[in-house]
């Protein structure tokens, strides 16, 4: 088997540890006998996505947003057909947000987004940062997930770090991505955190957010084999001891919040 | 009362070092300035021969070691930050225990590192006359805020300087676009590397690809680490400017040693150092920028830095129980990477330590290690011990890059990993130990207690760093 990743600005989208993002979906493949070609799209590329499975694009600062929005606007149609189509789309802080309406800054200044997800961000004088907890299991059940192992039904939860000054708001047709446990999440609310519509997922969670959370890598690549082999596919389990146990340290490390100043 | 601030940050000195907290080197700069918000003003502008400030991501600490070092060789005589308390208050603290209760500073030159986001109130308040400018590399972020950020606060805080010397890495487009911030009441210079066999091959760590005027992706024709190299933008005039200062023929040896010629217009003067590592090679060379600027001879500046040795905790070696410790400090995706690639041209280097902490000092946000190249690390070693709060973050870094994880050991207590790892480690081998910030105070703490190094409070006591909120 085979998948196709378009990494989407790998040089000016590419902040908070992002390389961790395509490294696990890539092991965790390769260690599955699944071949994983990773294409880099830049700015001013043609964005070809009749043959891809997965779309990655990772955080940025204020200036590299501003610097791709145009070139992301032009591609924008494009991604939207692809999502409806049922792509697999991971978006991280600064890409989740430039895949909503727009994002206004604190200053007045928009950028447009692309729609893709019906929710808009806007700048504040906030900054929200620091580890964040969030409970998955009652969003999938709401979407009807079926195909996730009994392991990773065990787990279902995402642990990650946030920092960001933009608080986003979601819109009736998109659901949250999960249910905030710990941190501020999209608003500052610690009401929800992140966002899916069909198989695009936007998120404020770095750390890197994929290897620490094993379950929802297996999980977008189950998404990314279904849209290309057009059927269920089981993944064969892997030893995620180390995984988990980086998991377990981190969540522990939120729970009890205290940070010694050393 | 003119010196009730000054008295109280010394009684307050006094206090800290009898009953050991702190090393006294931030509170009572913090409770002097409360009382006198000027203190630092009134106490700098009595230094005859004026102020010198290093700022940058990278290097500051060593490049400051290597500077004071020359200025004491040349007969000047240093107030200097040599504890890396690098804040407003830390200044403070170093201005009052060097100085008479009259507030007449012990020494003609003052000598700063001041963290990028201080620079603001650092440079009104201190006056320079020479600032520096050593690199801008990703931080944590979740303290600094973005690398643009830091550079437009450099960029402001030098605002309405006048009669200032500017020196710049002009391998670093960040660093050297800076110079177009920078009104014509002072004067601009550059260094760089002249350099063909150190050529990065990593990629990890490209943190500013584009022009910063035009925003096209600047042409690398060569790196020497993480961005810093010779560029140019295909589509405006910047590039990387000419140099007054650079080092040359450079040789690495290990992690231990290097060797290299430093050069302006005119003279040239050949070093020997007991440092390695590219990002070692631009501390001199900034320490030597800084020198030259000031009129110090050639032979005065080789003389100091023949002697030199790394900045606390840079790089420092020690023995236990006959076998030999670097204890190296890491505290970015750069660092990282420089570290373990000037390693990994040792072949000796084969038991390794990697303590990773979460605490503020460190970075509570730990997704740096996964944008450090990790790789060259993975050829024929003995074992790794991870350590640390946050250990299993970097087990698992580890074993995403194909490391043999049966050769890792997880052990979050320090003192327990280390203490694994030099009773596992083979005879006449050395450990490298990488650690970040608070990791390294618990190490050193604890190899005090146990007493092979000496207390160390008098030269880096711990302090509390103060988030600086940057804008979004």
């Amino acid at each position: 088997m085979r998948l196709n990743l378009i990494h989407l600005y790998p040089d000016e989208m590419n902040l908070y540890g992002d390389y961790g993002n395509i490294l696990s979906i890539v092991k965790r493949c390769d260690w599955r006998g699944i071949d994983v070609k990773v294409i880099k799209v830049k700015k001013g590329d043609p964005l070809d996505l009749s043959d891809a499975d997965i779309l990655f694009m990772g955080g940025g600062q204020d200036r590299s947003q501003q610097i791709i929005t145009d070139d992301l606007v032009s591609k924008g149609p494009q991604i939207k057909e692809a999502v409806e189509g049922g792509l697999c789309v991971l978006t991280i802080c600064g890409a989740y947000q430039l895949f909503g309406h727009y994002f206004r800054t604190r200053e007045g200044e928009e950028l447009p987004g692309i729609s893709v997800f019906d929710a808009y961000t806007v700048g504040s004088d906030d900054r929200m940062i620091g580890n964040v907890l969030v409970d998955c299991a009652d969003t999938l059940r709401k979407s009807g997930e079926t195909r996730l192992t009994p392991a990773d039904r065990e787990h279902l939860e995402l642990i990650g770090f946030e920092n960001h000054g933009g608080k986003t708001y979601l819109g009736e047709s998109v659901n949250p991505l999960g249910k905030v446990v710990y941190g501020f999440g999209n608003d500052g609310t610690k009401a929800w955190e992140g966002c899916r519509y069909k198989n695009a997922f936007g998120t404020y969670l770095h750390g890197s957010l994929l290897p620490k959370n094993p379950w929802f890598t297996d999980y977008l690549i189950v998404l990314a084999l279904k849209h290309r082999y057009r059927k269920d596919i089981q993944l064969d389990a892997l030893d995620d001891a180390i995984e988990y146990a980086a998991f377990n340290t981190a969540k522990k490390r939120t729970l009890t919040a205290k940070t010694t100043h050393l | 009362m003119k010196f009730i601030a000054l008295i109280t940050g010394k009684v307050l000195i006094l206090f800290s070092r009898i009953f050991r907290v702190g090393g006294g080197s931030s509170f009572p700069g913090l409770v002097a300035l409360k009382i006198d918000p000027r203190l630092i003003v009134k106490i700098t502008r009595k230094l005859k021969n004026g102020t010198i400030v290093i700022t940058g991501t990278n290097g500051k600490t060593t490049t400051s070691k290597h500077l004071s070092a020359i200025l004491g060789y040349s007969g000047l005589k240093v107030v200097h930050n040599r504890t890396g308390s690098n804040l407003m208050r830390g200044i403070a603290s170093t201005l009052i225990e060097q100085s008479t209760v009259l507030g007449r500073p012990r020494g003609n030159i003052g000598l700063f590192e001041i963290d990028e986001a201080t620079m603001p109130d650092a440079v009104s308040n201190l006056k320079p006359k020479v600032i520096l400018v050593t690199n801008l590399f990703r931080d944590q972020l979740d303290r600094y805020g973005e690398l643009d950020r830091t550079a437009a606060v450099i960029a402001k805080s030098m605002e309405h300087l006048e009669r200032a010397t500017i020196i710049l890495n002009a391998d670093d487009p960040l660093v050297s676009s800076l110079a177009k911030k920078i009104n014509n009441k002072n004067k601009v210079k550059y260094f760089g590397l002249n350099e063909d066999r150190y050529i990065a091959k990593s990629r990890a760590s490209l943190d500013s690809k584009d022009c910063l005027i035009c925003g096209s992706e600047l042409v690398f024709e060569k790196r020497f680490y993480g961005h810093l190299g010779i560029y140019s933008c295909p589509k405006c005039d910047f590039k990387r400017p000419e140099v007054n200062y650079e080092a040359k023929n450079i040789t690495l040896y290990g992690i231990k040693s290097a060797s290299f010629s430093l050069a302006n217009k005119t003279n040239n003067i050949d070093i020997s150092l007991n440092l390695s590592g590219i990002f070692n090679i631009y501390n001199s060379l900034a320490a030597y920028s800084l020198a030259r600027t000031l009129g110090i001879d050639g032979d005065t500046i080789k003389a100091a830095l023949g002697n030199s040795s790394a900045a606390f905790g840079r790089m420092e070696k020690l023995v236990v129980d006959n076998k030999e410790i670097y204890l190296l400090l890491v505290k970015n995706p750069i660092g990282l990477t420089q570290i373990i690639e000037t390693l990994s041209t040792d072949s000796g280097a084969r038991n390794f330590m990697l303590i990773l902490n979460d605490n503020f000092a460190d970075g509570t946000d730990v997704s740096w290690i996964w944008d450090a190249d990790v790789n060259p690390l993975n050829g024929d070693f003995n074992f790794i011990y991870t350590a640390g709060i946050r250990a299993q973050d970097m087990t698992l870094r580890l074993k995403y890059e194909d490391f043999n994880t049966s050769k890792i050991k997880t052990i979050n207590d320090i003192e327990k990993a280390f203490g694994e790892a030099i009773t596992n480690m083979p005879p006449g081998e050395t450990l490298y130990v990488l650690t970040t910030y608070t990791g390294m105070l618990q190490l050193r703490n604890y190899l005090t207690r146990i007493g092979i190094v000496e207390g160390f409070w008098r030269r880096a006591p711990h302090e509390t760093k103060s988030y600086s909120s940057l804008p979004r």
